[in-house]
């Protein structure tokens, strides 16, 4: 994990909420790299955190949601916990960028495209009218909105939820962010419009050199666009890899179910469904115990003693493969050592 | 199988027409035939606006048809009145997409299961009732603690649970499923379309299972019907549907499903189609899918294609897969 070429370097995110039910901590000691031109997939089920972790990073949470000053947070080698309010708007737009899910409210519904989408021009240059236009409809043609010209001067409501996607991500982009963090920007759309989002994202991607921190429930979705996949759950990343060793050789007891519950052609009638459900992410539960272990298939009597730490799982294709799980203790059933399992 | 046993719901060219404004008419749902045998589960993809929900409610008589007919049963669905409509729906129920706007939050979850109990007469005295309460929870895997509980109490697939609780309370022979699954998390997904599956074993139930997630339609379904533009394109045993998809949206449809497979990416296979989904508003001229279509003659975009069947017990709606070909 070096930093030096990371763009964006998260180390120990954690992020506490007020709820009705107490206080939840819902971002527990997150670590990762983003590297230039690389697509991070970020893999979980919902409420295990991996929307909040990209609010974190956009310093845009909740009113009552805190991040510890422990937390750190590098854009282009800023601190971003350390910035002013007024610097932080500086980095929203210039240098990361975010999209979210459903692109209908994220839209207002008042404004015309053209005025959407050049909004960041308007808030961070001082460039004139004209000029502003002239880049928006650039942009747009960009994003490969059909009939630009014409949609300028639209509403959100006149499109469709695809266009308004692309409409969406536009106005992310028009000022040339160097990250896009992409929060399940295609949960809301239809499979063909879905693709074809996809196949927008990777190529923005190389003619912008973006890199792109992707959130999704979906592991379709994360095997299309990943280079890199990270699983969360109860608000830690449990298992990080290169797309194809998550896949092909996944360490976590609950990626290998949540792989399992996927259907396949030429299977048998029933899925093998993950039972129970998550915990909740109250703040003082986790820490004593591995939050996976009540509905984990594998677990040992460790694992319900000690939360387990992070360990690295031989790669066979390159690439860092991490693991939060005790089976991958050297000495565990699963670790490099293979011998008997911990007591 | 459709053709062994007499089935047990046939709809013949049904059309639910939405009248916007004097001039204006918006065909949700246009021309639809097909039949469903006892015990089979056919479902129904298409991507939203398609008309897959007003089909599922238009055959339950949820909402009134334009044309047509849904016989159930042999007997007609919209024409049944009176204690013979009462009959059918306790014969035919419906589970929704969103379990929480679809259960009552002020009702406990015993009272919502009971409802239907209590609307049929199914049960006689309250020892009873309560005692069918806990068992259907208990079959859907829930405690029956649960009973006093609201729904807000809930998680998502706990909610999902009690609207089948509900709809099986009164025993019946046809479900329709209207994207029961969409709203849950893969995992919890997996656990209902098991949860179906054993139910159809054992209570032989028949279910129409309307979704536009193609893998777990896949799963679940013996044949599956794909809806575009309120038109059935295409209809064929699942397996046959899968490998050897006739209707170019079809094949588009399926190309653009990610796969979990990284090395099998959509880039390489996939079937891109122009434009956006044209507006179902208006008598359409032509085959529907025509505006989009990589295959479009200039028979397709005159012609309306009849739902023929290409090969046995597959049918398809597209000139240039007919047989004559």
């Amino acid at each position: 994990m070096t930093m030096e070429r990371a763009l964006l370097s998260v180390r120990d995110l954690n992020v506490f909420l007020q709820s009705d039910d107490g206080p939840l901590h819902v971002v527990r000691n997150v670590s990762f790299d983003l590297s230039r031109g690389e697509t991070l997939v970020t893999v979980g089920e919902s409420g295990c955190g991996k929307s909040m972790t990209a609010r974190a990073l956009m310093r845009l949470l909740p009113e009552t949601g805190d991040v510890p000053e422990t937390s750190r947070i590098l854009c282009l080698g800023r601190d971003v916990m350390r910035l002013s309010e007024r610097e932080m708007q500086s980095v929203r737009g210039q240098e990361m960028a975010m999209i979210f899910q459903d692109p209908s409210s994220s839209l207002n519904p008042t404004l015309t495209v053209g005025d959407q989408v050049e909004e960041s021009l308007r808030l961070h240059t001082p460039l004139p009218k004209a000029e502003r236009r002239g880049r928006a409809l650039e942009m747009l043609r960009a994003v490969g909105l059909s009939n630009p010209e014409l949609r300028m001067n639209q509403y959100p409501h006149e499109l469709s939820g695809g266009m308004r996607q692309r409409v969406l991500i536009a106005g992310a982009l028009i000022c040339t962010p160097r990250i896009l963090l992409a929060d399940e920007p295609t949960t809301a759309l239809d499979v063909t419009t879905q693709a074809d989002i996809l196949d927008l994202i990777r190529d923005l991607q190389r003619r912008f050199d973006l890199a792109v921190l992707l959130i999704t429930h979906d592991l379709g979705v994360a095997a299309e666009a990943g280079d890199r996949i990270q699983v969360m759950y109860a608000g830690e990343i449990v298992e990080s890899a290169p797309k194809r060793e998550l896949f092909r050789a996944p360490a976590h007891p609950y990626t290998r179910a949540l792989l399992r519950s996927v259907p396949r052609p030429g299977e048998g009638a029933r899925l093998q469904a993950l039972a129970g459900t998550p915990p909740t992410l109250k703040l003082s539960q986790g820490g004593v115990r591995c939050p996976f272990a009540p509905r984990c298939d594998s677990g040992m009597p460790i694992c319900a003693r000690a939360a387990p730490p992070e360990f690295h799982v031989p790669s066979a294709g390159g690439g860092e493969h991490r693991v939060r799980c005790w089976l991958r203790h050297p000495q565990g059933p699963e670790g490099v050592e293979g011998r008997n399992g911990l007591s | 199988m459709t053709l062994m046993t007499k089935p047990l719901l046939k709809v013949e060219r049904l059309c639910r027409y939405f009248r916007l404004d004097r001039t204006r008419v918006l065909r949700a749902v246009d021309d639809v035939s097909f039949e469903i045998a006892r015990g089979e589960i056919l479902g129904i993809v298409g991507e939203s606006g398609c008309g897959k929900s007003t089909l599922g409610r238009t055959i339950l008589g949820l909402h009134p048809l334009t044309s047509g007919k849904v016989l159930f049963d042999g007997r007609d669905v919209h024409a049944a009145r009176g204690a013979e409509r009462l009959r059918f729906k306790r014969r035919a129920q419906i589970v929704l997409q969103d379990s929480y706007e679809s259960l009552n939050p002020r009702m406990t979850i015993g009272e919502i299961v009971a409802e239907g109990l209590e609307a049929h007469r199914i049960v006689s005295s309250k020892k009873e009732r309560e005692g069918r309460v806990c068992r259907l929870l208990e079959r859907m895997g829930l405690s029956p603690m649960f009973r006093s509980r609201f729904p807000h109490e809930l998680s998502g697939g706990q909610r999902q649970r009690v609207g089948i609780a509900r709809a099986l309370a009164v025993e019946p022979e046809f479900l329709v499923c209207d994207e029961p699954i969409s709203a849950l998390d893969v995992s919890v997904q997996a656990q209902i379309v098991n949860l179906f599956a054993s139910l159809r074993e054992e209570l032989g139930l028949t279910l129409l299972f309307i979704a536009h997630d193609l893998a777990m339609v896949r799963h679940l379904s013996d044949r599956v019907g794909v809806l575009y533009m309120g038109g059935l394109v295409e209809l064929a045993p699942t397996s046959t549907l899968y490998s050897r998809p006739l209707h170019p949206y079809t094949r588009a449809l399926l190309s653009s499903i990610p796969d979990v497979d990284p090395d099998n990416p959509l880039s390489g296979r996939r079937i891109k189609l122009s434009g956006e989904v044209t507006s179902p508003i208006g008598a359409p001229k032509g085959c529907r899918f025509a505006p989009r279509c990589p295959l479009v003659t200039p028979l397709c975009r005159d012609t309306v294609p009849d739902l023929v069947e290409a090969e046995p017990g597959h049918l398809v709606a597209c000139h240039l897969a007919a047989p004559s070909e």
